[in-house]
């Protein structure tokens, strides 16, 4: 056995120039990148003095310096009870509700659309797969007025009615997007026939297939179904922005108010705007870091197929 | 036996029958409210668009057909003058952040698929600012590029640029290059992650082949890893361009007092006109017209994207050449045997 | 089936070539093996063995840990994979989809550049043009002219198009063709001015017009030469340049979009893909696909090919004519092919030699012939030959020298006893030899005889651990202590050293195998007992068409044999099985090794 050091091969040391490249870029390009999340969460501890005297820090200058008074504003602000949980709490009922119909939606409808036999199936999947290529902006304008229209008729206003109708316009079209039913779809015609077969063959009824056979197989799609409609939903700004502005501040979702704190009037608040952005954060962090391998590799195989 | 089979089919219709409504039944969440919520607004736009219309004073409501696209398209009326030019603002940005969002994450996604250690640490990393929400983009990009002083930017380097001030096409490019800076930082993460699992599906033996028959690192690339992922691609252009298209976040919470109101993309447009409210509620004729043309013209890209992108066969005649250099040799009264010779080795 | 070798030095030499991967997991130990040229190897073993390993450090996929590659005596280890004149062929065929047939078999060709001949640019196809004149018909020459020319093509493509025709180069071919033009065009006025509807010359004026041709083509000829011969540049008959040593020039260069299409016609032609050249790899079926991947290894013009399970992602039918394909094609291009499988059928019918492997080792190399007859350790034995040999225990009784099993006794003579202690006292010695000072040699040694016995080093040296109940609860107890103690290859050489030595003076048990064609099967119930005969029941017949795979029990175990299919049988039937000794196989159940 000869234990003597052997030269490397070409490609051996082709293989580990490129690794060593390859990490040395993308360890400078990733350090980039936390810099702004960083930046957010080291703004919101600072100090109000701090905020003023040392806005080249990316953390608070000295450890005095250090305050959680932005987080304190959200509960109580000035002797009031603060709208931030309120927002906060719409923004999860809402986006929860969505994720939940949409599931539900999808999975129904992609059952139907794949297991059984109806008349004017492919016309449904081929009007659908078309409808895709058609710009939204088109139907916003229209539905707006829609929603409007409806609305003065009824006489809605405020109250709780208004905010029902305004959180069900906010919610229920959302529910219907094409792409995550494609998702189910196509994952459904993957299950193999025969296990549905099978299945009838042992005098299942559809319900029993669907509840037993399907939607357990469809576990990681409807994972990714749900992180897809979560994150589209908390982070959606033009159509909340669009049915809120004007009504009553505590309706606002989380992502519309924050908007409070954007733009040419907003940029006032430094520390309270990055505490609240820190604060609206969290939700969404949780779902990425525990689903987080699960997402990414599900959006990377399912952006082909779809 | 004839009742037998009369039954037979009697029965099979039934089940059938059962099948369709229960079909109906499933489908029926979905349908509904697709109509109601998506497909009938579309339709009512069509409508609006040649219209005089106002949702809050409907006994106004007129038809006045080809009214609303006629002022559409006259660049003096203040309107579309607005429109235009927000249009063309937004064409500018678009033609320079979408090649640079399908490049970089491509970049990305190949030194990730080196497989460095720590490669799923970065991957993370790089998609993380994809599920941050816009608004709060806007908040960290905004006071890190704030105008004066107190901008983490600006107090690194000393200075006091106003980093989203100006108006189009009169010193707005900073502005620009932030709201590029705030894109590229926000969405490489969805098409990084899509480029990267589409590089991690292309055959390996690919390479290998492809590196036995002589090729480097450049012409591999050329000819294994972008004929494979070139469906990838294809998606995230789409998707790109169709986002950019729409593009209203970015500018909307990247402004200073000073161009806070200015439409620097159709959506913008669009958007504010609606909130506006019963000031503007007697253009929503207008609106929708506007909203169709614009439709139109993104649905016109992503046309010309996808003729673009398709696949081109390339017809070659190979078969009808080799039969004819055949038939040449038969009339020379050759056999087929000197074929050996080419492919025998000569060293 | 044994083809001839011829004896030459060896072409391609793997010297204690071996494979650990980053993770630390050993693929290849110590692989020796001389290829000589033109030979068929066959790497044969079951998943996971390291064939596949060793053929891609040969590749050059696969960076080497140790050992070296030789090819003609270079040294081919730091040699990036395009540079190792080697082409292999994949088992997932690795087409270029986005390619045509033709582009994939052209893609080598199309990005690297080739040595060739530097020739006088005006000469070289002068010369060839005179060959053809001289060589063709000219009736011949005339068809394919006057038909070349009817078709009314451009002025590249005509003469690409009598260049195929003719083999020749495309500047020879126009030069053919301005002859030609010029003639037509005299006959044409001819014709004209004689009012005379037939154009077609007769055959003797077309003899009298290539003698012209060739006539005005030697005399440019001759006029070049001279002129070369002025400048002091040397040609050879063909018009190539030679240098200082008289050898013929060459240069590395691209080859023309000509030169490819002829050799892409060519490659097609050996491999009947000519009418699917347009095609796309996903319109092929995976015959035709292979046929792909074997055209793009040939057109390299390589001297070594090398295929990774090319068959197995072939249905039954195809693999079994694209094998006999494979060799055709193997010998029709004199390559020198390394084929590495699972399937020891394949193994057996194409290979000159066969490689078996093991967990990484090389059990056994030899031709087929010699792996079937006389395979070297249990696990060749049962690895090569279908149905699988069958394999049983039987008592050796030392003093008398017999074999005892199923009730009878084999008496193996006087001799076996003296070669049997002799294979006994050697392998003791060997072990012996490994226990003094056990070093990761040794360790793979004993590895490497694991690996043709089939037993785990866990499970060696537990069943070693039977041995004693005391020991058994010990190791129980003391699991800790277990670790820090001796290797557990140690323990097995320990404990094979033991039983070794026991049967050097003691009865023992051997593993015998016999093939199951060699097991002789009656229909009927012998009357009288023989030595080697036994009665039995079948348990399941497989009717193969031509024979039955007759399985019975025998000494608790299921066994095979073959039996002419002219005689029905059925499980119901009682048969009468006989074995001769002379075609049983006896192995050592310590080692695996075959008793000699």
């Amino acid at each position: 056995m000869t234990t003597e050091k052997r030269r490397r091969t070409k490609s051996e040391r082709t293989r580990l120039r490129e690794k060593t490249v390859s990490f040395i870029v993308l360890f400078i390009i990733c350090f980039v990148w936390v810099l702004p999340l960083v930046y957010m969460l080291g703004t919101s501890f600072k100090s109000e003095l701090d905020l003023q005297l040392h806005p080249d820090k990316l953390f608070p200058s000295a450890w005095s310096e250090w305050t959680l008074e932005h987080y304190f504003g959200f509960i109580v602000r000035e002797g009031k009870i603060d709208n931030m949980p309120l927002w906060m709490l719409n923004s999860l009922w809402s986006t929860f509700a969505t994720v939940i119909l949409t599931v539900i939606v999808d999975l129904l409808t992609a059952y139907a659309v794949v297991f059984l036999n109806f008349k004017g199936k492919h016309t449904f999947m081929k009007f659908l797969l078309l409808w895709m290529a058609v710009p939204g902006v088109i139907g916003t304008a229209p539905s707006f007025a829609l929603y409007s229209q409806i609305r003065n008729s009824l006489s809605i206003s405020s109250g709780i009615a208004g905010y029902a109708y305004v959180y069900t316009w906010l919610i229920v079209p959302g529910i219907t997007g094409i792409f995550n039913m494609l998702l189910m779809r196509n994952f459904f015609l993957s299950i193999p026939k025969d296990i549905v077969d099978s299945a009838k063959s042992d005098g299942a009824s559809n319900m029993k297939i669907f509840r037993r056979v399907v939607c357990p197989l469809a576990k990681s799609t409807i994972m990714l179904v749900v992180l897809f409609t979560f994150t589209g939903s908390w982070n959606s700004l033009i159509w909340p922005q669009l049915l809120l502005t004007g009504e009553n501040s505590y309706w606002n979702t989380i992502t519309v108010a924050l908007t409070g704190y954007t733009g040419g009037s907003g940029w006032g608040a430094t520390g309270v705007a990055m505490a609240t952005s820190v604060f609206a954060l969290i939700p969404i962090v949780i779902v990425f870091v525990v689903t987080q391998n699960k997402m990414i590799d599900g959006l990377a195989s399912t952006g082909i197929k779809a | 036996m004839e009742i037998d089979i009369s039954q037979k089919i009697a029965e099979q219709k039934k089940r059938k029958r059962q099948e369709a409504l229960l079909a109906l039944a499933l489908v029926s969440p979905f349908l509904i409210v697709f109509l109601l919520f998506t497909f009938i607004p579309f339709v009512m736009g069509f409508v609006f668009s040649f219209m005089r219309y106002n949702p809050y004073m409907p006994e106004q409501n007129e038809f006045i057909g080809l009214e609303n696209y006629i002022n559409m398209f006259n660049y003096k009326n203040p309107i579309s003058k607005l429109f235009w030019d927000s249009f063309l603002t937004m064409f500018v940005f678009d033609a320079v952040a979408v090649p640079l969002l399908i490049v970089i994450p491509l970049c990305l996604a190949y030194l990730l698929n080196l497989h460095p250690p720590g490669y799923k640490i970065f991957r993370a990393i790089i998609y993380l600012p994809s599920i941050v929400s816009i608004t709060i983009v806007g908040i960290i990009f905004g006071n890190m590029f704030k105008g004066d002083s107190s901008g983490l930017v600006n107090a690194l380097l000393g200075t006091e640029i106003d980093w989203l001030g100006g108006r189009p096409w009169a010193g707005d490019t900073l502005r620009w290059l932030v709201m590029l800076i705030a894109s590229i930082w926000w969405q490489t993460g969805t098409n990084f992650v899509i480029f990267s699992g589409a590089l991690r599906d292309v055959p390996k033996s690919l390479y290998e082949a492809c590196e036995m028959d002589g090729a480097g690192r450049w012409k591999r690339i050329l000819y294994v890893t972008l004929p494979n992922i070139r469906m990838a691609v294809t998606i995230c252009l789409f998707n790109t361009l169709i986002g950019y298209l729409n593009l209203y976040a970015q500018p909307y919470v990247l402004n200073t007092l000073e161009n806070e109101d200015i439409f620097v993309s159709p959506m913008m447009f669009i958007q504010t006109y609606l909130m506006g409210g019963l000031t503007y509620a007697k253009q929503t004729g207008y609106l929708c017209a506007s909203a169709i043309v614009f439709g139109l013209i993104v649905m016109a890209f992503s046309i010309l994207e996808r003729k673009v992108t398709a696949k081109r066969r390339k017809r070659t005649r190979h078969t009808e050449l080799c039969a004819g250099v055949d038939a040449d040799r038969a009339l020379l009264g050759y056999e087929d045997e000197t074929v050996t010779e080419v492919c025998g080795n000569d060293d | 089936m044994n083809k001839i070798q011829n004896a030459e030095q060896p072409f391609l030499t793997l010297q204690h070539l071996e494979k650990v991967y980053p993770n630390g997991e050993k693929a290849v130990y110590d692989f020796n093996l001389d290829v000589k040229k033109k030979e068929f190897i066959v790497i044969v073993g079951p998943s996971g063995c390291g064939k596949s390993t060793t053929l891609r450090m040969i590749a050059g996929l696969e960076d080497i840990t140790s050992g070296d590659i030789f090819l003609e005596g270079e040294l081919l280890n730091y040699r990036p994979s395009k540079d190792r004149k080697m082409a292999i062929v994949f088992q997932s065929y690795a087409l270029y989809p986005q390619m045509n047939v033709f582009d994939n078999i052209a893609f080598p060709l199309t990005i690297n550049t080739y040595p060739a001949p530097v020739t006088d640019k005006e000469l070289y196809p002068l010369g060839e043009l005179r060959s053809v004149l001289n060589d063709t018909a000219p009736e011949a020459l005339f068809n394919i002219l006057s038909s070349a020319f009817a078709a009314r093509l451009k002025k590249k493509a005509l003469s690409e198009k009598l260049a195929t025709a003719f083999r020749i180069s495309p500047e020879a071919a126009a030069v053919l063709a301005e002859m030609y033009r010029q003639y037509a065009a005299g006959e044409q006025q001819k014709s004209d001015a004689r009012q005379e509807s037939a154009r077609q010359a007769p055959d003797a004026d077309k003899a009298e017009t290539v003698k012209q041709w060739l006539a005005v083509t030697n005399e440019k000829i001759a006029a070049l030469t001279a002129r070369l011969e002025e400048e002091g540049v040397r040609v050879n008959e063909r018009f190539e340049i030679l240098d200082e040593n008289g050898k013929v020039k060459t240069e590395y260069r691209k080859f023309t979009p000509y030169e490819i299409r002829t050799r892409v016609y060519d490659t097609a032609a050996i491999l009947d893909l000519k009418p699917y050249l347009d095609k796309l790899p996903k319109e092929l079926s995976g015959g035709q696909m292979q046929r792909v991947a074997l055209g793009r290894a040939i057109i390299k013009n390589v001297p070594i090919f090398m295929m990774d399970e090319p068959l197995s992602n072939l249905d039954a039918k195809l693999r079994l004519t694209m094998r006999s394909e494979i060799v055709k094609l193997h010998n029709r291009i004199d390559a020198t092919t390394i084929y590495v499988t699972h399937d020891q059928t394949e193994a057996m019918t194409m290979a000159t030699r066969i490689v078996v492997m093991s967990r990484g080792f090389i059990q056994q190399i030899g031709t087929p012939e010699e792996v079937y007859s006389s395979p070297a350790n249990v696990f060749v034995a049962r690895f090569i030959g279908s149905p699988t040999m069958n394999i049983f225990d039987a008592q050796f009784d030392r003093a008398t020298g017999e074999l005892s099993f199923g009730g009878i006794k084999v008496a193996l003579g006087r001799e076996f006893t003296a070669r049997h202690d002799a294979f006994y006292r050697r392998k003791a010695e060997e072990l012996r030899g490994l226990l003094e000072g056990f070093d990761s040699a040794a360790r793979e040694k004993i590895l490497k005889l694991l690996s043709a016995t089939g037993e785990s080093s866990a499970e060696a040296s537990s069943s070693a651990r039977k041995s004693g109940l005391r020991a058994r609860i010990k190791s129980m107890l003391g699991k800790r202590k277990e670790a820090e103690g001796p290797a557990p290859e140690e323990q097995v050489c320990r404990t094979k050293l033991e039983r070794l030595e026991e049967c050097l003076s003691d009865n023992h048990t051997v593993t015998v195998g016999i093939r199951p064609e060699r097991i002789g099967i009656e229909k009927k119930r012998s009357v009288r007992k023989s030595a080697g005969t036994f009665t039995v029941k079948p348990t399941v017949c497989e009717l193969l068409g031509g024979e039955y795979n007759v399985h019975f029990d025998f000494c608790g175990k299921d066994m095979v044999g073959r039996f002419d299919a002219r005689h029905k049988i059925s499980a119901a039937d009682e048969i009468t099985v006989s074995f001769s000794p002379e075609d049983l196989y006896l192995f050592d159940p310590i080692t695996g090794d075959v008793i000699e």
